[in-house]
This record gives structure tokens, C-alpha cells and sequence, in this order.
């Protein structure tokens, strides 16, 4: 194993205490006016790298185990689609950079180098299969040269696919954690059998861990873990959604539909995907329990994707029993100025404000 | 001050002004402020991020860096013990303003704020509040601000003493209200009559802000149109209230069984938050009755200021960043290296 750290990463998924994964860097970049969506290519890493790093820093500060360097779509194949395939290197290897100062400054978070679906696989094509072998060798070569301390291969949404991405990784001599993608079907594009079987093909195969990530938010990822820890060993199964109200009549972000919705006509397709979806963010408070029911599971590695803010991060944190740094900053609602009970506030505003929902003037 | 910007007055006469609040609300989210006290000490604590948060909302299309001493006034300084910060934490908001400003070429504006003290027919209360804006009303004047916003505010009496107190610094005056489930301030003045009172007193911009998103305030700036002749401004939460729930605090989420306390405000409220283009209409409709001066007050976020921005022409420099969903992966139409994989993905896009 390449590490001290690398080491005590899979020490981690023995223990009681399960590794926080904070992940959608995607969208919150796209939020705050520094990526676009659409094509989703990770640019900010060169363009605004402070934006980045202070992004990298909140999930820090909320209590993420993971540092995860931002290459999330900063492959070959993404960059060829917005002509820039000669900044491919040096923004893989910057964003490792990026995150590593982070790391340096949070010495307890893991340093985790990031590969994903390429959009290039085809099954059985072996032309496809030597593409995407390509895409993830370069793209690990990069990282493990940069220190990463693991490797996490995520939003995956076929069998094939995933074996490259373990076969790739097995010559880093790096853990990896692999997320599968998973549609509305319930299934993979290239499988018939479950997700949970899956799971055990990639872990016999060689994976550290094995899971879910991405498309589904907390409420329909949720049986999906139950099933996996069914098939696989709890603690090394992982979990970590996007933040979003997912159902089972809609259970994939790209799946919900907002007839609420004042100008359709004005969104990307009509649909809250992905540049809609605001009125479908969880509470931080859903994604504490989601986190809290994952432990209890046995899950040892969970988190969240798209969607996912610090505030999300720091409750999943709380909800696992921990305090972090950002726990200074924790609501503490006796002291608001109206619905507050702290002895030394006006008494008047509180009574004009009244109790709660009911009856109340605000 | 070596700053030389378009006034607030050309900018109103001509393109019109847009100002990104919202900063406890997107500070609390990125784990910087408390929720329940929303004391701005992130302002001394991290620097960098309020700066940080300047410029998101500046490149998103903001004209104005509004300095963030928003609840920074002497008595929330006195409520979680840091009276002593008062004076350094207002002077370093208003510096990190204006160099983000100086920057973008921005105005740059001081902000006061419901004190939460202020109670009437008490005189000494109202001597201290008076006090409370005097200081910071003079620490910005002293930092060269273009202007100052007053916010948020809750009662008549309060707002015609910070109104006052701004013109007495001889710097232009936004002034706007907070319209509660029952759009009357708490001294009983109607927010309508109250906004003809501050015209008349002197204020530059009056308007609304806080309290009612997009839908719930659009009413009320239609009849504040007709009741004064000033500028308007108008700065709404973007959540989704409703006829029944017209403010952010009376949301409810019946669905969801995990809120302490079961009300979604003040920290629970994501699932309520509109989408981009849902503020940008706002934007809109707002140009269309003449308003001038808007922006998003907590829950805003670069996406919604720069929605807003490109509502009314512009091309703010987040435009750079615009969606694109041609060049999506599977919803895309342009651009794959293979035609067949890009269609094959794009056939999975229903499945997505």
C-alpha cells in the first residue's frame, strides 16, 4: 500500500466511526457563478482555483474526512468537448494541488483523487473499453504522482466500466471507492442482476469499498443500501446521495418534476434538472438522518453529491456524533431576536411575533 | 477615497441598480455565521470568505458591495458579549466592501438594520437606537461610502430615526421595509403609508425587502407604485411563499418529520428555494413597473443575482458561466467525439 495514509484509511472502515465524504462540487460551483452547467467541465480548477479552495475549505471546516481533488469531469473526453485538451494535465494535477493545501491545513482529512463515468464506454466495444482504460490510467497517473491517499471512482453506471476503473486502479496500489449511478430503472445499462450483486461482482473484483452516489437523493438511495449491506460487508459499502427530495414515483434528480414551477418555459428543457432543482434541496436535517441511518446500517463510508452544501456536510458530521469546526457556528436559536428565550433579549418583540406557526405575526 | 464610479443617482436614472444581500443566510449555509443570533463575526473571524462572497455576487451582476454589518449593531454585539468588537468589525466590513468595489468598479453601501431594541414610547430605547445608527452610520460616511441601506426594518418610528440619522451625513438613502404576514409595521403604520412618510422625509429609494419572496412581495410593489413617486426598491427572499404563507417565517413542510420545532425558518428552508429563472422573472416584472433598484435578500445566491442581472440585458461576467445544455451528456446536441455514443447516451436521457 502506497501510504501511511492510505493505510489508515482502510483501518478507518474497521472502526465505529465512518468516513464523511462531502462531494458535489459540481453544483455548488455552478451556484456560486464559476462553472458552467451543460457541459460541466470542471474549469473553475484553473480559472478562479481560490473559489475552489475555499469550497474545499467549508467542507473541511463541516466536518469532511475526504478531500476530494475537483477532476469530477476533468477528463479526457469532457475537455476534448470544450476543445481544451491541452489544459488536461495541468488541471488534473492542479486540483490535486488545491485540495492538498487544504489537507495540509486539516491534516486528519484524506486526500481522495477522482475519476468518473467517462460517457465514452460501450459494452463490448473493445475500441470504447481501450478509451476508457486510457482515460483513467492518465488521470491516476496524475493523482497518485500528486500523493493522493485513495482513489474514488464515482457516478459509474455501468458493470464493465467499473471492473476498468478497478483493474486501473489495482496497478496505483491505492483503495478505491466506487459509487454506482443509478437510474431510474434501478439497474445498470450493461447488468440484469441487482444493484446489490453488482456491488459484490466490483468488491470480488478487487474494489475497497462499493456503493451508490449521485442521481438518487436520500429517500431512494436509502433501500438501496439496505439491499447492498445485504450482499456485501456493511463497512465497506458506501453511500452519498444527492441532497435533493427524490420519491419512488421520482427517483432520480434528472426524474423529479416541479408543476409548481412559474416559467417552464424559461428553464433548460422544462425540467428542475439540473439548473431547476432549488425547490428540491434537502434540509440539512434530512441528510443528518440519512447519515445517522447509514451508520446504523454499518455503513462506514457516506456522504453527499450534487446539491450538497457545508450546511449538509456539518449536519451529517453532528448526526455521526461529532463536533467539528464549523460546530462553533451551529444554530443556537434561543438568541433570535424573536423567537428566541435568552433572558437579556426584548421581551415585546417576542410577544408581537408570537408562538411558532400558529398565530404567529412573522 | 480614490473610488470614481456612475452615482447611485445616474445609475437609477439610467440602467437601473442591483444588490445582492443575502449574506447571513449564504454564510450561515457555508458554516461562518449562527443561525439564531446572526452576528456577522465571520467579518473579523474569516475576512477572506465575506470577501470571498463580494466578489461571487459582484462577478454575478451586483452593482453595489453592500457591506456586511447586517445585525453588526451594538446591541447584537451586546447579545453574544463582544461590545468590544463593535467598532473593529464595523470598520472592517466597511473596508472589505470597498476594496471588492474598487475592484469591480462597484458602488459600495453602509447598512443599518432593525435593532431589535427599539420599542415605542420608550424614549431612552429610541435615544439608544438613535445612538446605535449615529455610530455606524458615521463609521461608514468615514469609509466613503456612496450610500447607506437601511433594512429590514419593523417599525416606523425606528426607520424615520435612521432615515435621519443617514441624512444628516448628507449620503443618499435606500430605505426599506419589512412586510410582515400583516404588511403593517409594528407601530402600526401600514408599510404603503409608511414608504409615502419616508418619501417625504427625505429618503432616496424606498421600498421592501425580507420577509416575502418573489410572489407574495410582486403585490405589494404594484400598490407601492402608485403611492409614491420615488424610486422603488424591492429585495425579496427568493422562497417560495404563497397567499397562505406570505412570508418566510410562516412557511410550512408538513412532509418533512425532522425540523426541530417543525418550522422551516430560519434553518430549514432549502426546499423552498426558487430556481434562478423564477427571480429573474421577478427582475422583469419589476423593469416593467418602472422599478429601478432590486436584489435578493436571504437565501440569495450568485445564480439568482446573475438571473436577475441578465433579465435586465445584462451580461454580468458569470455569463461566461452560463448553462449550456447543448454540451450536456446526455441531454446534449453538440459536440461528441462519436456520434453514436453521444446518441445512444442521449436515447438513455428519459432513464436519467
Amino acid at each position: 500500500m502506497s501510504g501511511e495514509k492510505s493505510r489508515a484509511f482502510l483501518n478507518r472502515l474497521k472502526s465505529d466511526d465512518p468516513v464523511l465524504h462531502a462531494g458535489g462540487y459540481l453544483f455548488e460551483m455552478e451556484r456560486r457563478g464559476y462553472l458552467q452547467a451543460g457541459a460541466f467541465v470542471p474549469e473553475v480548477v484553473l480559472e478562479h482555483p481560490e473559489a475552489l479552495e475555499e469550497l474545499h475549505a467549508e467542507f473541511a471546516r463541516a466536518g469532511s474526512d475526504i478531500m476530494l481533488a475537483f477532476t469530477y469531469y476533468g477528463h479526457r473526453e469532457k475537455l476534448r468537448l470544450i476543445g481544451k485538451e491541452d489544459l488536461l494535465e495541468p488541471l488534473n494535477r492542479e486540483a490535486v494541488r488545491i485540495a492538498r493545501r487544504v489537507v495540509e491545513r486539516h491534516p486528519d482529512c484524506f486526500l481522495a483523487g477522482n475519476i468518473c463515468n467517462t460517457n465514452v464506454f460501450e459494452p463490448g466495444d473493445a475500441k470504447s473499453e481501450a478509451e476508457v482504460r486510457g482515460i483513467f490510467t492518465e488521470q491516476l497517473t496524475w493523482a497518485a504522482e500528486e500523493g493522493v491517499d485513495l482513489i474514488v471512482c464515482e457516478t459509474i453506471a455501468y458493470l464493465g466500466e467499473a471492473k476498468i476503473a478497478v483493474e486501473v486502479a489495482r496497478d496505483f496500489d491505492l483503495p478505491l471507492v466506487l459509487g454506482f449511478a443509478v437510474h431510474r430503472s434501478g439497474t445498470l445499462r450493461d447488468f440484469d442482476g441487482s444493484i446489490a450483486e453488482a456491488c459484490k461482482v466490483v468488491l470480488d473484483h478487487g474494489a475497497d469499498v462499493i456503493g451508490v452516489n449521485c442521481h438518487r437523493g436520500p429517500a431512494t438511495m436509502m433501500p438501496l443500501v439496505e439491499e447492498i449491506v445485504g450482499s456485501v460487508p456493511a463497512n465497506r459499502v458506501c453511500a452519498f446521495p444527492v441532497a435533493y427530495r427524490t420519491t419512488p414515483d421520482e427517483p432520480t434528480f434528472g426524474a423529479l418534476r416541479d408543476p409548481a414551477m412559474p416559467h417552464p418555459e424559461q428553464v433548460p428543457g422544462g425540467i428542475p434538472f439540473p439548473v431547476g432543482l432549488d425547490p428540491f434541496v434537502c434540509t440539512r436535517f434530512e441528510m443528518g438522518e440519512f447519515a445517522r441511518q447509514a451508520k446504523d446500517l454499518g455503513v462506514r463510508y457516506v456522504g453527499g453529491c450534487c446539491g450538497t452544501g457545508p450546511h449538509h456536510v456539518r449536519a451529517m458530521a453532528e448526526a455521526l456524533g461529532r463536533s467539528t469546526e464549523a460546530s462553533k457556528y451551529s444554530p443556537d436559536m434561543s438568541k433570535h431576536y424573536a423567537l428566541g428565550d435568552h433572558a437579556s433579549l426584548k421581551q415585546h418583540n417576542r410577544q408581537y411575533a408570537g408562538n411558532m406557526t400558529a398565530g404567529s405575526r412573522l | 477615497m480614490t473610488r470614481s464610479v456612475r452615482s447611485l443617482h445616474d445609475r437609477l436614472e439610467a440602467e437601473g441598480v442591483i444588490c445582492a444581500e443575502g449574506y447571513l443566510f449564504e454564510l450561515e449555509r457555508r458554516g461562518y455565521v449562527q443561525a439564531g443570533p446572526f452576528v456577522p463575526e465571520v467579518v473579523l473571524d474569516h475576512p477572506e470568505v465575506v470577501q470571498g462572497l463580494h466578489r461571487e455576487f459582484a462577478h454575478a451582476g451586483s452593482d453595489v458591495v453592500l457591506a456586511f454589518t447586517y445585525y453588526g449593531h451594538r446591541e447584537k454585539m451586546r447579545l453574544v458579549g463582544k461590545e468590544h468588537l463593535l467598532e473593529p468589525l464595523n470598520r472592517e466590513a466597511l473596508k472589505l466592501a470597498t476594496q471588492v468595489a474598487e475592484e469591480f468598479g462597484s458602488l459600495v453601501a453602509g447598512n443599518v438594520c432593525n435593532t431589535n431594541h427599539w420599542s415605542p414610547g420608550d424614549l431612552q430605547s429610541q435615544r439608544d437606537v438613535r445612538a446605535m445608527y449615529e455610530e455606524q452610520i458615521s463609521w461608514a460616511a468615514e469609509a466613503g461610502v456612496d450610500f447607506i441601506v437601511s433594512e429590514t426594518n419593523d417599525y416606523f418610528g425606528e426607520t424615520e430615526t435612521a432615515l435621519e440619522v443617514i441624512k444628516a451625513h448628507g449620503l443618499p438613502a435606500v430605505v426599506t421595509l419589512s412586510a410582515h404576514r400583516d404588511p403593517v409595521l409594528w407601530d402600526g403604520v401600514p408599510v404603503i403609508e409608511a414608504a409615502k412618510r419616508l418619501e417625504q422625509a427625505g429618503a432616496d429609494v424606498v421600498g421592501l425587502n425580507c420577509m416575502r419572496g418573489p410572489a407574495t412581495m410582486l403585490s405589494l410593489v404594484h400598490e407601492l407604485r402608485l403611492a409614491v413617486s420615488c424610486h422603488i426598491a424591492a429585495l425579496p427572499v427568493p422562497y417560495r411563499t404563497d397567499a397562505a404563507h406570505p412570508t418566510f417565517q410562516s412557511l410550512e413542510d408538513p412532509g418533512c418529520g425532522c425540523i426541530p420545532g417543525e418550522r422551516p425558518f430560519p434553518t430549514a428552508l432549502d426546499p423552498f428555494t426558487c430556481n434562478r429563472y423564477e427571480v429573474g422573472a421577478f427582475a422583469t416584472d419589476c423593469w416593467d413597473l418602472g422599478l429601478r433598484y432590486i436584489g435578493v435578500c436571504c437565501g440569495g445566491a450568485p445564480h439568482h443575482v446573475r438571473a436577475m442581472a441578465q433579465a435586465w440585458g445584462r451580461q454580468p461576467e458569470a455569463s461566461r458561466y452560463d448553462p449550456d445544455m447543448t454540451r450536456h451528456a446526455f441531454f446534449g446536441t453538440s459536440g461528441s467525439s462519436n456520434t453514436d455514443v453521444t446518441e445512444r447516451n442521449r436515447a438513455r436521457a428519459t432513464e436519467l
